[in-house]
């Protein structure tokens, strides 16, 4: 999606849910904030908005959805988003970030990564979409990654996922991993 | 993650501005062109002038009318 559309969207979101689009850095900090899973949004809101305002009578009428849209509108904002700086953190990241070290491996292992100094940018961006409420995994990573590699990528992802899974199920069960 | 996440705001900025500009250049092309239309319309302007002079002629006649006490009829 075009930078305009992608801005259209997010200022869209903003009037919505009556969020402040004044800053847009911030903004684009809270609509990934309130549309991710596995966790409180509220309380990830209050974390790190406290002063921020957004209708959650509305946002909480959203079930299994997320703000912003598709697979289109969330490459768009991430292409926005980057991480280059983790690489001066690489040595701390798989003691303080697991999940983030865990997909950079497998992304490895999968051939999805760059390996230059901007390679945690798309390990983020994936881990944000795996991350989002909504969202077809295998169809955002494709996404991601195809117009990156410039390549079809299709198998590499089912295999990230798969690895993703499995190593999710090893951690929680330590037994079973260890009849194997 | 978030925390670390570097937004590029000026490319942002720029795409927003840029959408700004792009809505007020078509809102004053529209303003111009209802102005153009209105302007040279043709057929009205016409209308408009013929029934004017058709009512100051009017207005001559019955001058006329009222001055000689004759009644004439408009052609």
């Amino acid at each position: 999606m075009d930078a305009n559309s992608t801005l259209q969207a997010m200022l869209g979101v903003g009037k919505k849910y009556s969020i402040d689009v004044t800053d847009l850095r911030v903004l684009v900090l809270r609509v990934i904030t309130l549309s991710v899973k596995f966790v409180s949004r509220d309380e990830l809101w209050t974390s790190r908005f406290a002063d921020g305002f957004v209708d959650w009578k509305l946002v909480k009428q959203l079930t299994n959805k997320n703000v912003l849209g598709g697979c289109g509108e969330w490459l768009g904002m991430l292409e926005f988003c980057h991480w280059d700086d983790l690489v001066k953190s690489e040595s701390e990241i798989a003691t303080a970030y697991p999940p983030l070290a865990t997909l950079r491996r497998n992304m490895k292992e999968c051939s999805l990564d760059t390996g230059d100094s901007e390679a945690w940018t798309p390990v983020c961006r994936a881990l944000l979409l795996l991350l989002v409420q909504g969202l077809p995994c295998l169809s955002a990573l494709e996404m991601l990654t195809c117009a990156q590699f410039k390549r079809n990528t299709r198998t590499g992802c089912v295999e990230l996922l798969a690895k993703q899974v499995h190593r999710l199920t090893c951690s929680d069960t330590p037994s079973r991993s260890a009849h194997r | 993650m978030l925390d670390r996440c570097k937004v590029d705001v000026a490319k942002l900025e720029q795409t927003r501005a840029l959408a700004n500009a792009t809505m007020e250049d078509k809102r004053l092309s529209l303003s111009l062109s209802r102005m153009t239309v209105v302007q040279g319309r043709p057929r009205l302007r016409d209308r408009v002038t013929s029934v004017l002079k058709t009512e100051e002629r009017k207005i001559q006649v019955r001058a006329q009318s009222t001055g000689t006490g004759t009644h004439t009829r408009d052609s």
